[in-house]
């Protein structure tokens, strides 16, 4: 089937029963996104469909047919560092990194429909990418600066 | 290398382009075939292998079952429309608020970018969340099949845990909701915050007119085994003075209509519970107070 | 971090190489908060060794005693004619071109406490660190609901070297605490976990976050670690839990023993 995945169009074969997670996972080697749970209760698994964040575990490789996939992966510009991620990583944004690729994709999804979010949408936003070991402030705080950084035009 | 630690069983997939090729699928093979909108419940019962089908029928790609419309005073809301994409809908959040109330608390983010507002109901949890707004806002669901189309209250639609009155062969294609004027509330508890299933949940929705309650309707989740509408208690409060008493009295209704209740989960071979049946019927209770309050004291439609 | 400051050079400049632990002699295990004080006092017994022999041999280059070496920001110079700065690389090169040993090796030998077998107690460490909460709760006796809505951390871990790290330490555990104490339960039946699954168990999600103040920290330097810096880790995770069940006790007047506060629990203790 074929479909468009960080920005290239791609044909594969693949089977019914593959979710897009283990898909991307072991078909194209993009490990950014994790098998956390496996029935979407934990968002490491977040991978942005058409722009919208959703968990890659919950649906099937076959579903995104001729859709837009993008994973961490995707971010980079020109082999460098997109804004939201140096944002995480200037600000403690993360400590073991796990729920890292989720967290940055979800913050990616929600600067583009919400350019300065309040704290209470970046809340919103973030609900179902579960951290244990920050605490989620710096998370917060590493989303306000990543929204400082889009809004000064640093791409990515 | 473990391939994957809950891999799916195999099946056939479809995306059909018009509700007559899911009719002609779901005829060839209904027993061994289901639909999928969102997936997020669906995708978890294949998993756990409870449910397995030998073919699955993507709605996502037919026509025309995406859609928010305000037609002549109903909503109409389409059957593979996720959640966020109604939470945006700015005629939703004029007109049937309660329903936003029950959205914005449900699940993730990223879950109602793929969860809908029909699979919730027709996957028929005892907690689906969506469930009281919709009763309390007077929902109608409609089915198609190859006979053609009907409609259902929703309050007829839950049968049992797991279980609507859906027939052989039928897809839900929409739910529809009269507007209405009036004040809303809905207050929904949880073990945690954010992304949690109820454990006990109330939407009201009060028409009050010089403080009386000229219409009333209160509905619950996660206290009985579906959920459920408290047609005694509204009984009891229309054409009362929206007090305390009188509001009280209600709750103490709702409180008997949900006593015998057993436990909500759906699996019953699972020891887990979320809450006792002892606890959900004292919540039952005071969620019903809180609701009835809200709702028939505020002065605007109430968050 | 430390073996920078040692050495006068940038952060940028050190390069921390994974080894293999088959190599090396075994440092012990992970755990207690002693990552800080084994590993970084080892590194700088390493770096004052290291630096001295610097001092020694940037003393013959600049024609200067070693007492007036001075590196700054990787620059080396005599305090005396400051004017005069020769890059820390040079300086290296030098160490190989009369023979001087680029390399060191840093050691420490942490004493062996003891532990008495029955009671479990006992000088176990060389030092500790203290970790302390306030908790502010606000209790829904009606619906049986706590909410923490904030906590205020305080520590006594020697010098803090990385307050942005040790913040994210301190908040990580107060969230983890949380859990521990509202929504973290292990449910068993004859030995087998019933909710073994991430929506069974739950851990707190961002919206369950409360307010954190800033952590005051006393700096209660540890004479014998690099720097005085000791542990701070998951210092904070043995008293949130502890302060908001206290919290909840002076709110309502009723003492829980058992984590977590589950609803019905607390809801029918009110009750009675």
């Amino acid at each position: 089937m074929k479909f468009i995945l960080n920005g290239c169009m791609v044909e594969r074969q693949v089977a019914n029963n593959v979710t897009l997670l283990d898909f991307l996972r072991r078909g194209f080697r993009l490990t950014a996104a994790k098998r956390g749970c496996d029935e979407g209760e934990c968002g490491t698994c977040t991978v942005l469909l058409d722009g919208k964040p959703v968990n890659a575990c919950l649906i099937l490789a076959v579903q995104v047919a001729d859709q837009e996939v993008t994973t961490l992966e995707g971010l980079n510009v020109n082999g460098e560092l997109g804004s939201t991620q140096q944002a995480f990583l200037d600000n403690n944004g993360y400590q073991c990194g796990f729920c890292t690729p989720g967290v940055i994709l979800a913050t990616e999804a929600l600067l583009k429909r919400i350019p300065f979010p309040t704290e209470a949408q970046i809340k919103e936003a973030l609900e179902g990418n579960l951290c244990r070991c920050t605490g989620y402030q710096q998370i917060i705080e590493s989303v306000q600066k990543a929204a400082t950084l889009r809004a000064s035009g640093t791409p990515g | 290398m473990q391939d994957c630690s809950r891999p799916l069983a195999e099946f056939d997939y479809v995306a059909p382009r018009s509700l007559h090729e899911v009719f002609a699928l779901l005829q060839n093979s209904s027993a061994r075939a289901r639909v999928v909108a969102g997936g997020t419940d669906l995708m978890l019962e294949m998993k756990n292998r409870s449910v397995q089908p030998e073919i699955l029928i993507d709605l996502n790609r037919v026509s025309k079952l995406s859609f928010v419309e305000l037609d002549d005073h109903m909503l109409r809301i389409g059957a593979t429309t996720t959640l966020n994409e109604i939470k945006e809908s700015s005629a939703i959040q004029q007109r049937a608020p309660l329903l936003i109330d029950a959205i914005i608390r449900f699940a993730s983010h990223t879950i109602r970018n793929r969860a809908t507002v029909v699979g919730n109901l027709c996957n028929a949890s005892p907690a689906a969340d969506l469930a009281p707004s919709l009763l309390a806002l007077d929902a109608v669901v409609t089915l198609q099949g190859p006979t053609g189309e009907r409609t259902i209250p929703l309050d007829e639609f839950f049968v049992a845990p797991g279980c609507t009155a859906i027939q052989a062969n039928e897809v839900v294609t929409e739910i529809s909701i009269p507007c209405r004027d009036g004040n809303s509330a809905y207050l929904k508890l949880g073990r945690r915050k954010g992304l949690v299933i109820s454990v006990a949940a109330a939407a009201a929705f009060a028409v009050v007119t010089d403080g009386k309650i000229e219409d009333i309707r209160l509905a619950l989740c996660a206290v009985a085994p579906t959920p459920i509408r408290s047609r005694e208690a509204e009984e009891a409060l229309i054409g009362t003075i929206a007090d305390t008493e009188a509001i009280t009295n209600a709750a103490e209704l709702v409180r008997q209509q949900v006593q015998h209740a057993a436990d909500v989960r759906k699996s019953p071979d699972s020891g887990y519970k979320r809450a006792t049946p002892a606890y959900r019927v004292e919540m039952s209770y005071r969620l019903a107070k809180r609701v009835l309050t809200k709702a028939c004291n505020s002065n605007g439609v109430d968050r | 971090m430390m073996v920078a400051e040692i050495l006068g050079i940038p952060f940028d400049s050190v390069k921390v190489v994974n080894n293999d632990t088959s190599r090396i002699p075994d440092s012990g295990e992970t755990h207690a908060q002693r990552g800080t004080i084994i590993g970084g006092t080892a590194a700088v017994d390493a770096a004052l060794k290291l630096r001295r022999r610097l001092n020694t041999v940037a003393g013959e280059v600049l024609e200067c005693t070693e007492e007036n070496i001075s590196i700054e920001n990787g620059l080396v110079f005599d305090v005396t004619k400051p004017n005069y700065r020769m890059p820390f690389k040079d300086l290296a090169m030098q160490m190989y071109q009369c023979g001087a040993t680029p390399s060191e090796y840093g050691f420490i030998l942490a004493r062996r406490g003891h532990a008495d077998d029955n009671t479990g107690l006992g000088d176990v460490y060389e030092t500790y660190s203290f970790g302390c909460i306030i908790a502010e709760v606000e209790v829904d006796m009606e619906m049986g609901q706590v909410d923490v809505l904030k906590l205020f951390p305080g520590v006594a871990a020697g010098k803090i070297l990385q307050p942005e790290v040790v913040r994210g330490q301190i908040n990580g555990c107060c969230v983890l605490g949380l859990g521990y104490a509202l929504t973290e339960a292990v449910v068993r039946e004859k030995g087998k976990m019933l909710n073994g699954s991430l929506t069974d168990y739950l851990i707190p999600t961002i919206q369950d976050m409360p307010k954190i103040a800033d952590y005051v920290a006393v700096e209660d330097e540890y004479k014998y670690s690099g720097f005085g810096a000791k542990g701070v880790g998951e210092l904070c995770l043995i008293a949130t839990p502890l302060a908001i069940v206290n919290a909840v006790y002076d709110a309502t007047g009723v003492r829980f023993h058992e984590l977590p506060l589950r609803r019905e629990d607390v809801f029918f203790s009110f009750q009675e």
